[in-house]
């Protein structure tokens, strides 16, 4: 029997009873009722997909009987039925939400295959809502990484919430590893554009002229070896979400070309003169000091300020160390589900190691540990000689350096030099600009301090 | 099997037969029931065919069935034509050869065509009153609807589910 349940509404016994048997012979179930009233009753009792409804029926009419079912089951399809000249109220029920209406009498091919049709739409509908499903239970596994329990991360959670149905662009910083993309994925998936795509691209990982032509995309002939026509990310991210990740790496001319495209909503393929919209949400992250990189000119200040609207810091592992047993057990149980391995947790002097280590790698960093951990284990607890492969950092950060009262200048200023020449990723004419510097001078005090590029 | 009205006397001894057949079903020809003007639609040149089903099983003892045959055009309230109508499981069909022999561009098809459409409804509607509803099978006769076309694409047999759900085959 089809699972596609018919009910039909007809104070007309004769018709009740001969388009039920029709009907059951074709192989739907079936169930009638005299009235609107009783119509309604029987949807509450047993929900069908379809209600063929008599437009003429005396108390509650067809069209009331439809307003009502699209009020308390919008979901449920209605055929009115009518005869040759009450068409007028055939269409005002199309109208009000009717999916279709049928003129009394009717060829039984027309019964047929507006019923089939209807069915067909329905099992669509299902099946998208499956999908739909599937695709919030990826993203649930995609997300169960983005774990914390910590006042900070419990912040950027609350955060995640608030802005996530807003369309405003938002500005995602952070160490490399602390999970930037997660935390973008996060904000897609829980925004209105949670079914549209979400295009993430990492403009470090390309050359600018590459990273051009996958932004914009480019017609055919654009250049030597466009042969195809190709819509880039912004064009794919129409209505969904586009992620550029590693931001501080892309060019000042590039920068400009996607002021405009903020601005406008609009840009041109490479070699197009074809003015393409594109409705996204943009979510961009870096791991560098963006600040550092504006007053060094290698940043615009105007684009910063118009991708940098809501700025989401996630804090690094190191300083959220209630975070790392939470993460730790979960990396744990994960790896020994996808093994099939019984590594059940962590000895107590494995805990104290890993919330020693510095991280700086953030949870990238502990979860490849942990995965590594349960691959080698060969027992049900992991413990701490498995883990010696990580060793607890030399506790220097700036901050702490510059806040010890007697702290001697020349260790404040090898600090600072090696902080800021990492953040200009050792690029030393870059840092002697940031500092404002001679090159040969910088060059001089690395030498000095023997600072690692 | 009962003529109603006056039917080509053919056709009635082509669908008793086809009955016995098929379903090896004892099936006599009874003498014509009076044209059931009674089920006449109202402003429609149309017999209701739902009607003369309940004329037709009105007196029936099991283990009868009746198919009535009747050379008129049969529908039902809502619809514009049917070529039968039978119950589910029942004791009573109707059949009309009026729609077998009129196509709809006004040829008229040879006899030998019309003796296999009403052969192809006969069985069908035969099917219904065995309690089989339609099919999915492509070529089974119980996958038939609507449609001279399709009914002309149809064998005139069942398919082995509904061999089985109608007690023909044992399962």
């Amino acid at each position: 029997m089809n699972s596609f349940k018919i009910l039909i509404v007809d104070d007309e016994e004769a018709m009740r009873e001969s388009l039920s048997a029709w009907l059951i012979r074709e192989g739907y179930p079936v169930t009638t009722a005299e009235s609107g009233r009783d119509g309604l009753d029987s949807l509450k009792e047993n929900l069908s997909e379809l209600v063929l409804v008599d437009m003429r029926m005396p108390g509650m009419d067809g069209l009331e009987l439809l307003q009502e079912i699209k009020t308390a089951y919008p979901g449920v399809m209605v055929v009115m039925i009518t005869a040759y000249g009450s068409i007028e109220s055939a269409i005002t029920a199309m109208k009000q939400g009717a999916s279709d209406y049928l003129l009394k009498p009717f060829d039984p091919e027309q019964l047929i295959l507006l019923i089939e049709k209807l069915a067909a739409q329905k099992a669509l509908k299902d099946e998208n809502e499956r999908l739909r499903s599937r695709l919030s239970e990826q993203d649930e596994i995609w997300m169960e990484d983005l774990l914390g329990q910590s006042s900070a991360m419990r912040a950027v959670f609350q955060q995640i919430e608030d802005i996530a149905q807003t369309n405003t662009p938002v500005f995602i910083t952070g160490e490399t590893g602390t999970g930037k993309e997660l935390v973008a994925r996060a904000i897609h998936s829980r925004s209105k554009r949670l079914f549209s795509p979400f295009v993430a691209i990492n403009c470090g990982a390309v050359s600018q002229s590459l990273l051009e032509s996958e932004l914009f995309g480019h017609e055919r002939g654009a250049f030597t070896g466009a042969t195809q026509v190709r819509r880039g990310r912004i064009e794919l991210a129409n209505t969904g979400t586009l992620f550029l990740d590693e931001v501080g790496e892309i060019s000042s001319q590039m920068q400009v070309n996607l002021l405009r495209v903020l601005e406008k909503k609009t840009f041109f393929r490479l070699g197009g003169n074809q003015e393409i919209h594109s409705d996204f949400r943009l979510i961009c992250a870096t791991h560098r000091d963006i600040m550092a990189l504006i007053e060094s000119n290698a940043f615009r200040q105007d684009f910063y300020f118009r991708i940098n609207v809501i700025n989401i810091e996630i804090p690094p592992l190191r300083e959220r160390l209630e975070d790392i047993p939470l993460l730790a057990l979960h990396f744990l149980g994960k790896f020994s589900r996808e093994m099939g391995k019984c590594v059940e947790g962590l000895s107590p002097e494995a805990f104290v190691l890993l919330n020693n280590y510095d991280w700086p790698g953030n949870v990238r960093e502990l979860k490849n540990v942990m995965e590594r951990a349960v691959v080698l284990s060969k027992e049900r607890i992991i413990k701490e000689a498995l883990l010696t492969f990580i060793r607890p950092e030399r506790q220097s950060p700036w901050e702490e350096t510059v806040e010890k009262p007697s702290v001697r200048l020349c260790d404040v200023e090898a600090c600072h030099i090696k902080r800021t020449l990492a953040a200009c990723d050792g690029n030393i004419s870059k840092c002697a600009e940031v500092l404002n510097i001679d090159r040969g001078t910088l060059s001089r005090k690395i030498k000095k301090y023997r600072i690692e590029r | 099997m009962i003529p109603l009205g006056l039917v080509d006397e053919v056709a009635v001894r082509v669908a008793a037969a086809n009955i016995q057949a098929i379903f090896d079903i004892a099936t006599d020809v009874a003498k014509p029931w009076p044209d059931p003007t009674e089920a006449l639609f109202p402003n429609r040149n149309q017999y209701n065919a739902a009607k003369i089903i309940k004329h037709l099983a009105a007196d029936i003892h099991a283990p009868v069935r009746r198919i009535g045959i009747i050379a008129q055009d049969i529908s039902l309230p809502f619809l514009t034509y049917v070529f039968g109508e039978a119950q589910i499981g029942g004791r009573a069909a109707v059949l009309s050869t009026y729609r077998l022999q009129r196509h709809r561009d006004g040829v008229v098809p040879d006899k030998s065509l019309v003796y296999r459409r009403l052969s192809k409804i006969t069985i069908h509607e035969t099917g219904h009153l065995l309690g089989l509803s339609h099919c999915r099978s492509p070529q089974c006769i119980m996958n038939f609807s609507v449609g001279l076309d399709k009914l002309d694409t149809l064998t005139p047999s069942l398919c082995n589910h509904c061999k089985i759900n109608s007690g023909l085959l044992s399962g």
